[in-house]
C-alpha cells in the first residue's frame, strides 16, 4: 500500500475532476438521453475506472467498491445492457455525491457506510428486463476449500461480462527482471479483475536441468477473470500478450458475434476455446479497447492542466515586470536614436566652457578662437551623432528585434491575463445538477438550458457569484415554476424551463436567468406587504408595479406560502443584491405575470484589474479605485472652494454640504500646497470629500496585497506597480474617513441648513436603524447635535447613565431598552462593549438629553403622513421610503426613563444651544454669499 | 559544527546571519515610504515585480529613529509573499565560524537584542559579530513581534 499523502492529495484532486465530468455526462442523459453517445459513456466509464484504479493502490476499499459498482453499471450501459432511466440516473448521482465526499477525504472514506447505496445503484433498474447483477463472490469454495464446479464459476462470470483468461507467467523475465514479486503481480492483477486460481506449471517441466527452466524460470499459470480485453491486460500488467490465453469470452462479445438475444448456454472450456479463436483473431472492438487504455493515459488526452495559483500569480507579476522593462528599453532606444542625452551633454559642455570664458577678461582674439573651436567641435560631434543614429536605425535586426519583443510581450501579457479566467460553463454545468435536484425535491419537472457564449470570468468572480446564482435558481424553481398540474392547466409544457445565459460585452459580463413560470405576482406581494404591516392598503395602491417588485429584494420578505427546504425563509434576494453590488455589479428583475421572470446580473470580468485614479500627495502618488469615486470637483478657489465651519472643512456641492477630509492631513504628510481637487467618495451612507493636491492620471491597476504587517494601517487596501515601475499605495477612502472620524455633527448642520430652505410641506428627519433593521425617526428640529461618543465618557451614577460631554453632564436614554418590548432579541445596550456609540442630543423638556441609538442611518427630507402609534414612547408611525418608521416621543421617553431632568438642568446646556444656533446661522450666511 | 555566516554592519556593530536564511542581497533600490506605518518600516520596494516591505534593521535592534539615512543594502529573508527586506548599513564578508567558538550574548544587551541574537563570535580581526537567531530571521512574524516590542 502506498502511504504518500502528496500522491493521495493529487489523486483526490484528479478524482474530483473526474466526478465533475461524469456528473456533467449524467446530467446530459437526464435532459436528453439521445444526446449521449458512446464517447460520453466511455469517458464516464473511464473516469470512474480511473478513480477505482487510483484509490485501490491505497487500499481504500470503500472507494474501490463504490466506484466498482458504478463502473459496472456504466459498463452495462455502454454495452446496451441497461437502459438509462431516471432511477438509474438518480442512483448514479447519489453515488457520485458520496464518492465525491469519499475522495475528498480519502482517509475518512472507510468510515462511510455504502452498502445501501451500492445496492441502490446496482438495483436501480431491476424492474426492467435487465440482467440482475450478482455480487456474490465469483469463486465459491465449499467448506473444504475446494473450488465450486467450473461450470458454476463460468456461469457467474458470464453474467458479469467477465472473460476468463489463462496467464502464463515466467518467473525470470516477467517477475525477476521487472523487479516485482509474485505478490506485487497479484496486486496489479486484482485491480483489473479477479484471480481465480494460481498454480505452478509443473507439467511442462521435464526436470531441473530442463534448459527452458534455466532461462525463463518457473512458469506460473494464473486463471484470471476480467471484463477487459487481453490486449489491455497485457499492457497493464506488462507481460507479452502471447502469454495471455483467452479461455472463455465474455457474453457481450458472443452476443455481438452471434447476433442473438437468447441467453448463451453454458459452454464448456473446450468449446469456449474455439470461440476464443474466432474472437481473438478479430480486430479489437472499440468498445472493449476504449475503456481502460485511455484511462491509463487519460492525463494526456485532457487539454487542461492543473497549475498552482502561486505560480500563476508569480507569472502575472513577472509578465507585468516584463512590460515595464520593454517600455524602458524602447524609451532608451528612442533616446539614443534621437541623441537626446548626448546632445544635452554636449550643450552643457559648451555652456561650461563659455562660462569659464566669462571669467577671463578682454582678449578678443582668444575669445573668438575658443568660440570657433567650440563650434567646430560641436558640429563634428553632431555629425558623428547623426551618423550614429543613422547606423542604429540601420542595424536591421535591432529595430525589428525590439519590435518583436514589443509584440511578444503584449501578446504574452494578454495570454497571462487570460489564464486566470475560467469559462463560466464550468460553473453553469454544475447548476444543471442543482436544478435537477430542486425539481425532484419540489415535485416539479424543471429543465435548465445553459446558453453561455464562452464568456470567461475571473476565478474570484466566478467563486463569488456561485451563491447568488444558486439563490436565484432556487427562487425561480420554487416561486417561479408552477407544478406540472398547474402548467398543464395553463397550456404550458409540463416541464418548466430555466434559461441561464451569459453574454460578454466589453469588460462586463451579463448573466441572465429567465424562467417560464408564473412571473412575480405583484398583487400577491402587495398583499403580503399589507399582511406584514409594512404599508397600509391605500399606500400600497399608490405604488407602481416596479416599486412593489422591489420589495422582494428586502430582507425577510418572502411570499412563499410555506417555508420549504428550498426557499421561503426570506433571506434571499437581498443577499443576492448585496453580494452582486459588493463585486461592483448590478442586479435587476423583470417580470411578466404568467410568462415568467428574468433576473439580470451585470458583473465585471475580473476583480484583479481595476480602473483607478492616481492622485498626488506630497512627493508620492496614491491610487483610489474609480468605483468609489462619485465625482471629481476641481477647485477654482472662487465659487468652488473648501470652506471651514467650526474647524471642519466642507464643500458645497450643488445644494448639499459635503464634509471634506484632507488626504495629506490624514496621511501625516506636509500640508503646504494648495488643494486642486476634491474627490467625492461614495460610501454606504453619505458621501464625503477627499481633498488632494493634484489628480495625476486615470489608469488600470493590478491590486497586489501589501505585507500583513502593514494591514494594521487601515488607510491602504493594497499596493500596485505603475507603468513606470514605481510603487503606488492604493487608498481605502472609507477607512480613512472612519479614522478621520467624520462627525455626524457636520451632517447635522448641513441638514439644518437645507431644512431652512426646504418647502414647508416637507420635514427634515433623522432616520435611526435598530439592530433588527427597523427604522425609527426623529424630527431634525428636535435635535441639537449628533455625537460619536466613546464608552469611556459614560458613567453609571446611581442607577442612571450619564454622559460627560464638553464639560456637561447629560442624562443618557437607552432608547431600545426604554420602549416596551415588541420583539425578542438583544435589547440591552452594553455601554462597556461599544467603542463608539451614536448619541443623538435632543432638547428634552428640561434640557439636553442624549439618546443612545444603534445606528444613525440617514438624514433627509420627507413628507410625513402620521398614523397610529405602535407602542408607548412612540408618537406615531409614518412611512419613510416604503418603510414603516416609528417616530419617537422624546417627552414620553424621558418620563419612561423616570428622569428628573430638572436636577440635570445646567447653564451649560443653554450655552451649547446658543452655540449651535449661531453655527447654523453662520452656515446660512456663508452660503448666502 | 561549522556554519556559513553572511556578515553585515548596522550602526557600527558587526552582525552575522546564517547564509541559508538569506534569500538574496541587493543594494541601492528605490524605496517608497508608507505614511502612517511604524518607524521600523522604511517603505516598500519593487523587486522584479514583487512588492516587498523594507524593515530597518536599526529599528529591530531598538535604535531610535535618529534621522540617519542608514544603509542602502537589503538582505532579503522569508519566503514567498512574506519576504521582507532588512535594511542594513553595509554588507560584509561571508565567513565560516565554528559554533564551539561562539559565546552567549552578554547579558548587558537589551532584552530585545538577547532575543534577536543567539551568539557572539570574535572574528580574526577581533571584531565581535553578533549572530542573528535563525528562527527569527526566517520568520517574518517573529521579526514583526520584535518590532512591535519597541
Amino acid at each position: 500500500m502506498i502511504e504518500n499523502p502528496e500522491i493521495l492529495a493529487e489523486l483526490s484532486a484528479e478524482a474530483l475532476e473526474h466526478i465533475e465530468n461524469v456528473e456533467a455526462i449524467i446530467m446530459k442523459w437526464e435532459t436528453d438521453p439521445k444526446s449521449v453517445d458512446t464517447d460520453d459513456v466511455n469517458s464516464a466509464f473511464r473516469a470512474i475506472h480511473s478513480i477505482k484504479g487510483g484509490f485501490s493502490f491505497f487500499n481504500l476499499v470503500k472507494i474501490k467498491s463504490l466506484s466498482h459498482a458504478m463502473e459496472t453499471i456504466l459498463g452495462e450501459i455502454r454495452n446496451n445492457q441497461r437502459n438509462i432511466t431516471g432511477d438509474l440516473n438518480d442512483a448514479l448521482l447519489k453515488g457520485l455525491d458520496v464518492l465525491r465526499v469519499m475522495v475528498a477525504t480519502p482517509r475518512d472514506s472507510e468510515k462511510i457506510s455504502i452498502d445501501d447505496l451500492i445496492k441502490k445503484i446496482t438495483n436501480a433498474t431491476m424492474d426492467q428486463n435487465q440482467i440482475p447483477v450478482d455480487l456474490s463472490p465469483i469463486v465459491e469454495r465449499d467448506n473444504s476449500g475446494q473450488l465450486a464446479p467450473v461450470n458454476r464459476i463460468l456461469q457467474t462470470l458470464s453474467t458479469r461480462n467477465m472473460s476468463t483468461y489463462k496467464l502464463i507467467l515466467y518467473s525470470r523475465p516477467d517477475l525477476l527482471d521487472r523487479m516485482r514479486s509474485t505478490l506485487d503481480f497479484h496486486r496489479e492483477l486484482s485491480v483489473l479483475g479477479e484471480v481465480l486460481d494460481v498454480k505452478i506449471d509443473l507439467e511442462s517441466i521435464s526436470g531441473l536441468d530442463d534448459e527452458r527452466v534455466l532461462t525463463t524460470g518457473l512458469a506460473y499459470l494464473v486463471f484470471f477473470a476480467s471484463e477487459l480485453d487481453a490486449k489491455i491486460i497485457s499492457e497493464v500488467i506488462r507481460i507479452p500478450s502471447e502469454q495471455i490465453v483467452l479461455l472463455f469470452q465474455a457474453r457481450r462479445a458472443l452476443l455481438t458475434n452471434t447476433s442473438t438475444d437468447s441467453p448463451i448456454d453454458l459452454i464448456s472450456a473446450e468449446t469456449a476455446e474455439k470461440v476464443v479463436e474466432v474472437v481473438v483473431n478479430e480486430p479489437p472492438q472499440t468498445s472493449l479497447l476504449n475503456p481502460v487504455l485511455p484511462s491509463i493515459k487519460s492525463s494526456t488526452t485532457n487539454d487542461t492542466l492543473r497549475v498552482k495559483v502561486d505560480h500563476l500569480d508569480r507569472l502575472v507579476t513577472l509578465g507585468s515586470e516584463l512590460v515595464l522593462s520593454r517600455n524602458q528599453l524602447q524609451m532608451r532606444f528612442e533616446e539614443i536614436v534621437n541623441n537626446g542625452p548626448i546632445r544635452s551633454l554636449l550643450a552643457r559642455c559648451i555652456g561650461d566652457d563659455l562660462k569659464s570664458i566669462e571669467g577671463q577678461n578682454g582678449d578678443c582674439h582668444a575669445f573668438q578662437n575658443i568660440i570657433s573651436t567650440e563650434l567646430t567641435a560641436y558640429q563634428l560631434c553632431d555629425q558623428i551623432l547623426e551618423s550614429l543614429a543613422f547606423r542604429l536605425n540601420d542595424i536591421p535586426c535591432l529595430r525589428s528585434a525590439l519590435k518583436n519583443i514589443d509584440n511578444v510581450t503584449s501578446e504574452m501579457q494578454t495570454v497571462i491575463m487570460q489564464i486566470r479566467l475560467l469559462p463560466e460553463s464550468r460553473l453553469f454545468e454544475k447548476f444543471t445538477r442543482v436544478v435537477h435536484d430542486l425539481g425532484n425535491q419540489l415535485g416539479k419537472s424543471i429543465k435548465l438550458i445553459v446558453d453561455s457564449a464562452d464568456a470567461d470570468l475571473d476565478k474570484t468572480v466566478l467563486d463569488a457569484i456561485t451563491d447568488p446564482l444558486t439563490h436565484i435558481l432556487r427562487n425561480a424553481a420554487d416561486h417561479g415554476i408552477e407544478t406540472p398540474a398547474e402548467r398543464k392547466q395553463l397550456g404550458k409544457p409540463e416541464q418548466g424551463s430555466i434559461i441561464l445565459s451569459a453574454i460578454q460585452t466589453g469588460g462586463l459580463v451579463r448573466i441572465i436567468i429567465r424562467d417560464d413560470g408564473r412571473g412575480i405576482n405583484y398583487k400577491r406581494i402587495a398583499q403580503v406587504i399589507v399582511e406584514k404591516g409594512l404599508l397600509k392598503h391605500d399606500q400600497v395602491a399608490k405604488l407602481s408595479e416596479q416599486e412593489i417588485i422591489k420589495f422582494i429584494m428586502r430582507p425577510g420578505f418572502s411570499t412563499a406560502n410555506q417555508v420549504t427546504d428550498v426557499s421561503g425563509r426570506g433571506v434571499g434576494l437581498d443577499v443576492v443584491r448585496t453580494n452582486i453590488e459588493k463585486l461592483g455589479g448590478s442586479f435587476t428583475i423583470d417580470t411578466a405575470v404568467g410568462e415568467g421572470t428574468t433576473f439580470t446580473l451585470i458583473l465585471p470580468l475580473t476583480l484583479a484589474i481595476i480602473p483607478a485614479l492616481i492622485v498626488r500627495s506630497g512627493e508620492y502618488n496614491y491610487a483610489i479605485p474609480q468605483s468609489m469615486i462619485r465625482e471629481i470637483v476641481q477647485l477654482d478657489g472662487l465659487e468652488r472652494k473648501i470652506k471651514s465651519i467650526q474647524n471642519a472643512s466642507v464643500l458645497k456641492l450643488r445644494d448639499q454640504m459635503v464634509p471634506v477630509i484632507d488626504l495629506n492631513e490624514q496621511l501625516g504628510i506636509a500640508n503646504n500646497k494648495e488643494k486642486r481637487a476634491v474627490l467625492i467618495i461614495q460610501t454606504e451612507t453619505r458621501p464625503f470629500g477627499l481633498s488632494v493636491e493634484e489628480i495625476a492620471d486615470g489608469v488600470e491597476i493590478v491590486v497586489r496585497p501589501i505585507h500583513p504587517h502593514l494591514k494594521s494601517i487601515h488607510a491602504y487596501s493594497g499596493a500596485t506597480i505603475l507603468g513606470d515601475g514605481s510603487l503606488c499605495l492604493i487608498l481605502d477612502p472609507p477607512s480613512i474617513a472612519k479614522q478621520a472620524g467624520i462627525s455626524y455633527e457636520k451632517i447635522d448642520q448641513q441638514n439644518a441648513e437645507t431644512g431652512a430652505l426646504a418647502e414647508q410641506s416637507q420635514e427634515q428627519i433623522l432616520l435611526i436603524r435598530n439592530t433588527d433593521g427597523k427604522f425609527m425617526g426623529l424630527f431634525m428640529r428636535d435635535i441639537v447635535r449628533l455625537e460619536k461618543v466613546s464608552s469611556k465618557k459614560i458613567e453609571l451614577v446611581g442607577n442612571k447613565w450619564f454622559l460627560q460631554h464638553r464639560g456637561e453632564i447629560l442624562p443618557l436614554l437607552k432608547t431600545i431598552e426604554l420602549l416596551p418590548e415588541r420583539r425578542t432579541g438583544e435589547r440591552r445596550v452594553e455601554f462597556k462593549t461599544v467603542e463608539d456609540m451614536d448619541v443623538v442630543l435632543v432638547n428634552g423638556q428640561h434640557g439636553l438629553v442624549g439618546l443612545v441609538v444603534n445606528e444613525i442611518y440617514d438624514a433627509r427630507m420627507a413628507t410625513i403622513n402620521k398614523s397610529h402609534s405602535s407602542r408607548d414612547g412612540v408618537a406615531f408611525c409614518a412611512l419613510i421610503d416604503e418603510m414603516i418608521t416609528e417616530f419617537l416621543d422624546i417627552h414620553r421617553l424621558t418620563v419612561l426613563a423616570d428622569i428628573n431632568a430638572g436636577q440635570m438642568q445646567t447653564r451649560h446646556t443653554d450655552i451649547s444651544n446658543t452655540n449651535t444656533g449661531e453655527a447654523a446661522q453662520k452656515i446660512i450666511t456663508n452660503e448666502g454669499i | 559544527m561549522r556554519l556559513q555566516i553572511c556578515t553585515f554592519v548596522v550602526n557600527g556593530q558587526h552582525i552575522g546571519m546564517q547564509i541559508d536564511a538569506v534569500r538574496e542581497i541587493i543594494v541601492d533600490m528605490p524605496i517608497r515610504p508608507v505614511p502612517l506605518a511604524g518607524s521600523e518600516v522604511r517603505g516598500l520596494m519593487n523587486l522584479r515585480g514583487q512588492i516587498i516591505m523594507v524593515i530597518d534593521f536599526r529599528a529591530i535592534m531598538g535604535y531610535a529613529n535618529d534621522g540617519i539615512a542608514g544603509g542602502k543594502s537589503h538582505i532579503l529573508v522569508g519566503e514567498g509573499g512574506k519576504t521582507i527586506s532588512l535594511l542594513v548599513d553595509e554588507i560584509g564578508d561571508i565567513i565560516e565560524i565554528d559554533t564551539t567558538m561562539c559565546d552567549v550574548p552578554p547579558s548587558t544587551l537589551s532584552e530585545k537584542n538577547r532575543k534577536l541574537f543567539t551568539a557572539v563570535y570574535t572574528d580574526e580581526k577581533g571584531d565581535n559579530v553578533l549572530i542573528v537567531n535563525k528562527e527569527i530571521a526566517l520568520s517574518s512574524d517573529l521579526l514583526e513581534n520584535l518590532c512591535a516590542q519597541q
